[in-house]
């Protein structure tokens, strides 16, 4: 593609951090809690520490062929046919994706914001600057992520002040039950994780590659402290038996929040954290159309978009998506997303050493 | 093509500026700032609303309506047909709750809106009222401002001076779901025609009305709870310093008390629970019976000690002859034996009832004020 365009390691870091941390975020502490209590946070160390290697597996398959674009690299792979018919399915899992998490974090704001106005306003809105974001290109979407990074720890720091209400007892003993609950919520934790899949597409673009080892580590880190922070919080701030009652434990635990200028803190704080969420459901629509658009040479890019979008728009006036819906979307689309991230290196190896073999035979 | 996506992109964003029904004006709002439950003497659920009247005509600055039906959210509806804006809930204050209410087990059930609509505030005080709540609507304060904004500055002040709990609906929603805790909360009473918070309300784990605590033990409850964080002066009688048969009989001793550290023991033998709550109380002596220095200093400490140590022991004993756990020492049974506390969780009063708690008082005294 197009080598002029780079981003740094940085933005890089950010990128990956961007796409991980999403909607995910607001109900994980009671999902975690519904799957094995209060000592199901141990269960994220172990999810990151996962992410990590399987993050750095596909640092190492990158390697191969650092500059091939998307597509071209699975053509390069596993040759024309099946490299496109994947690719393909992996631009609609990320157009799906994205679409998710757009419809989802509308429903947040409906539930809490704007009770009365309609789904589809609220999407047509937000469509907007997503449309010029994603016609933008890797460089711009890097740059919008750099700019909002400081909200994401503005709003965490304001997690801190719902402390004053905590009871550490809630959480002790550390591990309650035994080890083998918090076994078992490793995959939940695990994709909480999802979005470290976007290595595959923004590392040609990375500028320092040799870096890039050392940059999903740090995003993976990164990732791994919010969410424990975050966890832990919302653990010893609610009762154990309070806290599967919930639904997004880390708004509701913004609620309290008031100063002597300033009240319903969690209105401002979700508003600004819907600028965090925008961040998912940008780049995963970008990375998808960017399958699109490679498979297809597709000259009228824009134009593809906008009638993407209005699709978007379309299936959201005739569902009328629900929580309830939404939730089965997640359900199995992060489950796809469990696979991809884990079939993926394997059905690149298998495919690299066929093709090997095949060279080998033509030498 | 560019003029095309311009046309495009401004025809949705008019769209979207449409879109937000959700606008209110200021001057059509009715702010209800205190939100009433109560039953009658027919065994009829009544709902009353107060709110601030600003408009210059009116002569009562305070406007307040009841309605008999079962939910909060119906009786909305009943309150815009009467009232001069639309009713909004986003600034409530507190939510009076009258003694019948909780002598029914299921009543927790009309609060439930509070909790489903993001729109409320958690920060809201419950307030339990002892008697009907009609009458604190209907209370004709001369010397006090509007009902609506009085009641949250007395729920304030009183909690400063440590003489009243404070409990939010937040607070509160978790001492229901939390199984090793009893709910309470501030209760008010009218006497003789003043607002006045008497003390503290208990209810059981069945979340029906189990006991009042006077304003003393209030003041010695939020010792034991180590919640406090106001000013608590204590004033306590000291027998051992009565010198006279007379009214003034010299033997009150008053002091504040910061900074207290509490210490909880917990053990488990033989299937019952023993806490040893040990209190660190460093205290300033505000009034003594007796003239004080180094030696004396000592013998009025050991009497405030023994004195303390004898009241908080008996309304521990109180609260475990009434079957409430307002101290929350369940949470402290289930973080340091969780598998029995597991196993047990749904008896955890039965547990509680025979448990052998004591409570230990080591006075400091800091400062004994500027003259002997």
């Amino acid at each position: 593609m197009n080598g002029k365009i780079n981003i740094s390691i940085l933005q890089f870091i950010l990128m990956i951090f961007g796409v991980q941390i999403g909607i995910g975020m607001l109900a994980l502490p009671r999902e975690l809690a519904d799957k094995s209590g209060t000592s199901s946070w141990i269960a994220i160390i172990f999810g990151g520490f996962i992410c990590t290697i399987i993050s750095i597996t596909f640092i190492k398959i990158r390697e191969k062929a650092p500059t091939k674009s998307f597509a071209d690299f699975f053509t390069f792979y596993l040759g024309n046919i099946l490299g496109k018919i994947i690719v393909f399915l992996f631009s609609i899992y990320f157009l799906c994706m994205g679409y998710t998490v757009i419809v989802r974090t509308i429903l947040y704001i409906q539930s809490y914001i704007l009770q009365q106005t309609s789904i589809t306003i609220v999407l047509l809105i937000f469509l907007v600057p997503t449309f010029q974001l994603v016609s933008g290109g890797v460089h711009l979407i890097a740059k919008y992520i750099e700019t909002i990074f400081p909200i994401i720890v503005f709003v965490l720091l304001m997690l801190l002040f719902t402390l004053k209400d905590m009871n550490i007892y809630f959480i002790l003993p550390i591990i309650k039950d035994g080890w083998l609950p918090i076994f078992k919520t490793i995959p939940t934790t695990t994709m909480s994780f999802l979005g470290i899949e976007v290595i595959f597409i923004i590392y040609p673009y990375l500028k320092e590659k040799e870096k890039a080892i050392k940059g999903v580590i740090i995003a993976n880190a990164m990732t791994t402290f919010t969410y424990l922070f975050v966890t832990l919080i919302c653990f010893v701030v609610y009762s154990p038996y309070e806290i599967s009652k919930i639904y997004e434990p880390v708004i509701d635990i913004l609620s309290v929040l008031e100063f002597q200028y300033v009240e319903r803190l969690d209105f401002v704080l979700l508003s600004l954290f819907l600028l965090v969420i925008s961040k998912t459901w940008v780049t995963y629509l970008w990375v998808g159309m960017c399958g699109i658009s490679e498979l297809f040479k597709l000259k009228r890019y824009i134009l593809v978009l906008f009638i993407l979008f209005l699709v978007f728009v379309l299936i959201t006036y005739i569902i009328i998506p629900t929580f309830t819906t939404t939730n089965i979307w997640i359900n199995y689309i992060t489950i796809t997303g469990i696979y991809i991230i884990i079939g993926m290196p394997i059905i690149l190896w298998i495919g690299g050493l066929i093709k090997k073999r095949y060279r080998v035979n033509r030498g | 093509m560019k003029l095309f996506q311009v046309c495009i992109l401004s025809v949705f964003l008019v769209i979207g500026v449409t879109g937000c029904r959700d606008k209110m004006n200021i001057e059509d709002i009715t702010m209800s700032l205190l939100l009433g439950i109560d039953v009658n003497e027919e065994g009829k659920v009544e709902m009353y609303m107060s709110s601030p009247v600003f408009s210059e005509d009116a002569k009562e600055k305070n406007e307040h309506f009841e309605v008999k039906t079962l939910s909060m959210k119906e009786a909305r509806n009943y309150f815009d047909t009467m009232a001069t804006g639309i009713t909004s809930g986003g600034k409530v204050q507190a939510i009076l709750i009258g003694s019948k209410v909780i002598e029914h087990k299921n009543w927790f059930s009309t609060l439930d809106f509070i909790y489903r609509d993001p729109k409320l505030r958690l920060n809201a005080d419950i307030v339990f009222v002892s008697g009907p709540v009609k009458a604190v609507f209907d209370l004709d304060l001369k010397d006090k401002p509007r009902l609506s904004i009085f009641l949250p500055q007395l729920l304030q002040t009183a909690n400063f001076r440590e003489v009243a709990v404070r409990t939010s609906l937040r607070k509160y929603y978790q001492m229901y779901y939390e199984k090793g805790i009893t709910p309470f909360a501030p209760e008010l009473s009218i006497v003789e025609n003043k607002l006045k918070m008497t003390g503290t309300t208990l209810l059981n784990d069945q979340n029906v009305y189990s006991k009042t605590l006077s304003m003393k033990e209030t003041q010695l409850f939020k010792i034991l709870n180590d919640k406090v964080e106001g000013q608590l002066s204590l004033t306590l009688a000291l027998d051992k310093f009565k010198r006279d048969v007379d009214i003034f009989k010299e033997n009150a001793v008053s002091f504040y008390a910061k900074d207290i550290r509490r210490k909880i023991h917990k053990k488990y033998k033989n299937g019952q629970y023993q806490y040893k709550i040990n209190l660190k109380m460093p205290i300033v002596i505000n009034e003594s019976p007796i003239k004080l220095n180094d030696q004396t200093e000592k013998s009025l400490r050991d009497e405030i000690e023994k004195k303390l140590e004898k009241d908080l022991n008996d309304l521990v004993t109180s609260f475990q002859k009434a079957k409430v756990d307002p101290l929350g020492l369940g949470i402290y049974a289930s973080a340091f034996n969780h598998s029995v506390w597991k196993k047990n969780d749904e008896k955890w009063i039965s547990f509680y009832e025979k448990a052998n708690i004591k409570v230990n008082v080591e006075i400091i005294i800091f400062d004994k004020g500027i003259s002997m």
